[in-house]
């Protein structure tokens, strides 16, 4: 006669771990911290050069903190780099890269180079060892022709002909993967990453609010900050609140004269330098 | 196997409590749902399979087949006076277990602790399904992987389910099978009753809700993701159904679904591009792009899928075949040709 399976298990929650994580915890081991995800940057190459797209929205945690947030950073004329990640990472980064390039372009006299961003950034991140958390997409066309790189915050890099990054880069990279070919123009290029864009504003919870759209091509860039606005807030009236006067009661008046608190003097003191 | 391991076999033998379904399984340590545990939950009165244990010495010397029934037969009468009410504690506990369509896994050994699921071992990935104008239209890749190793190649994981229903699955393709007999089990108990009703596909996926929800609540899911899609004839004409139940018990219904990776890659294809009433050509069309994306994106796919549909003439499961994936993008062929020497 069998005796111990007779009784199958009790459900609900075990609280062992829990004893267990108390115990650790002042034993001195560091909880994981939080880490902040939640955007989606897409990049492309097309024929006459790169388009770049990202969201619009800036999380921390659960909370939207910017609802319209620039995610598209300048790094030169020619070269633009879409930053995934810590916010204050990538804006670091960039803007650090930037201002090596402005100085290499001062002592080289010419139009810089994407690989010389590219090399910028990943020694820069590698360094780091990935404590640098920006997931970059970094595009532009240079005398060599059009480029577009990602860029890991370990230091890693590709050289694709499509690339995503970021929370909502599934979605994005499902619309890419059934959708590009080579040789796109200009208009299917800036739709295709404007629908990417959507597939993770719509898809992605971490991504959301509006599109914007970066076009470079040789000699011309062209910076569509809220391209698509698939978001909108819709009030109740069009024309926002009206109220016309009398609307409300006034009770009573009592007006109350200010008395000049300041005497001013002609020719005092002079401010001394 | 000497008795009962064929319907047949088993219908030959007579008993007074007729042949069960599932007696045709038995585990070979003696226990297995046909130890009255399906006839319980209809007819409510215990069977005494459970006091005893046959050990696999009864089963395979006895020359009467149904070696519940034989059991079953005499005790049944000598247990039909039991007080239902006030039942003895003995009797308490084993029908608190029988009443169980599902039995709690069982390790080989009755006397060693009862393993619980921890973390699957050969796993399928994702299925998609959506609903199309004739039916619903279901596919996945036929690959189980082991680990990291792709194991096998001409998996299928998507089955028929009486004549109205698919199911397909993602995740530990045991649990799968299992899941299977259980259904098995249930089409044929519902066919028993022979009474012109058929188990359509919102029953199946009830069905499937309750076995998942309750396996999770015991700690020992079945580690799977199910899609339950089917036509039946209802009180508003042919009504197409596609639910979804995963490992936890989350389940609904909608127009599309998809299990695993599919989630992340070929729903906001599907939320982009389906539309109600899409034609038979166009959801293939609409499938093969979805598996093209999986294909390139998730790694522990295969370039092997299989398309099953299934619509008021019955199920139709389509025999494997490859998609042409497309790798000549200039880029990929020389990706330094900007900065050579760089990487």
């Amino acid at each position: 006669m069998t005796g111990s399976m007779d009784l199958p298990a009790k459900g609900g929650f075990s609280f062992d771990l829990c004893r267990r994580n108390n115990m650790l915890q002042k034993n001195g081991l560091k909880l994981p911290g939080f880490r902040k995800t939640g955007t989606t940057i897409v990049g492309l190459v097309f024929q006459d050069g790169v388009v770049l797209g990202a969201d619009t929205r800036a999380t921390e945690g659960p909370i939207v903190a910017d609802k319209n947030c620039e995610k598209i950073h300048f790094m030169a004329p020619n070269i633009y780099c879409c930053g995934a990640g810590t916010a204050a990472d990538t804006e670091a980064v960039t803007d650090m890269v930037s201002s090596q390039l402005q100085l290499h372009r001062y002592a080289t006299g010419r139009e810089s180079r994407v690989v010389t961003a590219l090399t910028l950034l990943k020694s820069h991140l590698f360094r780091y060892q990935g404590h640098v958390s920006a997931a970059l997409v970094l595009g532009g066309v240079d005398c060599t022709g059009p480029h577009l790189h990602t860029v890991y915050p370990h230091g890693s890099t590709d050289t694709l002909p499509f690339a995503t990054m970021g929370s909502g880069s599934l979605a994005a990279m499902s619309v890419f993967e059934s959708k590009y070919k080579e040789g796109l123009t200009r208009e299917e290029g800036i739709q295709l990453v404007s629908d990417a864009i959507c597939a993770g504003i719509f898809n992605d919870l971490g991504s959301g609010s509006n599109v914007d759209v970066c076009v470079i091509t040789k000699g011309k860039t062209e910076y569509l900050r809220n391209h698509q606005l698939p978001n909108p807030r819709t009030y109740a009236s069009s024309k926002g609140y009206s109220f016309t006067k009398g609307q409300t009661e006034v009770l009573s008046t009592k007006i109350t004269p200010l008395k000049q608190k300041v005497e001013v003097t002609e020719g005092g003191d002079a401010m001394e330098e | 196997m000497a008795i009962a391991d064929t319907p047949s076999a088993a219908r030959r033998c007579s008993s007074s409590t007729g042949w069960r379904p599932g007696a045709i399984w038995p585990y070979l340590d003696g226990t297995g749902p046909s130890q009255g545990r399906v006839l319980c939950s209809r007819a409510g009165s215990p069977s005494s399979s459970g006091v005893v244990r046959p050990s696999p010495a009864h089963i395979l010397g006895s020359d009467r087949c149904g070696f519940a029934s034989g059991g079953v037969a005499g005790a049944a009468e000598a247990q039909n006076d039991i007080d239902v009410l006030n039942p003895p504690p003995e009797v308490e506990k084993l029908n608190h277990k029988k009443e169980l369509l599902v039995q709690p896994s069982s390790s080989m050994d009755v006397n060693c602790q009862r393993s619980l699921t921890m973390y699957p071992c050969v796993t399928g990935t994702s299925v998609i399904a959506f609903k199309y104008k004739d039916g619903v239209i279901m596919a996945c890749d036929t690959g189980a992987s082991y680990g990291s190793t792709l194991r096998y190649k001409s998996v299928e994981r998507i089955k028929a389910v009486g004549k109205h229903s698919l199911i397909g699955a993602s995740g530990e393709f045991s649990d799968f099978q299992e899941i299977l007999r259980y259904l098995d089990e249930l089409t044929l108990s519902d066919h028993m009753w022979d009474d012109g009703n058929s188990l359509g596909p919102k029953e199946i996926h009830s069905y499937l809700t309750r076995v998942m929800y309750n396996r999770r609540n015991k700690f020992d899911p079945l580690w799977n993701s199910l899609v339950l899609g089917g036509v039946k004839k209802g009180p508003k004409g042919d009504e197409k159904y596609l639910g979804m139940v995963n490992m936890i018990g989350t389940h609904f219904e909608e127009n599309y679904v998809a299990t695993g990776f599919g989630n992340h890659l070929a729903i906001p294809i599907l939320r982009a591009e389906w539309h109600e009433d899409i034609t038979f050509e166009e959801a293939v069309k609409l499938v093969e792009k979805c598996l093209l994306v999986l294909l390139y994106r998730d790694r522990s796919s295969i370039n092997k899928f299989q398309i099953a549909k299934i619509t008021t003439e019955g199920p139709t499961i389509h025999p494997p075949y490859s998609l042409k994936a497309y790798w000549g993008f200039s880029h990929f062929e020389n990706p330094a040709q900007g900065a050579v020497g760089s990487w």
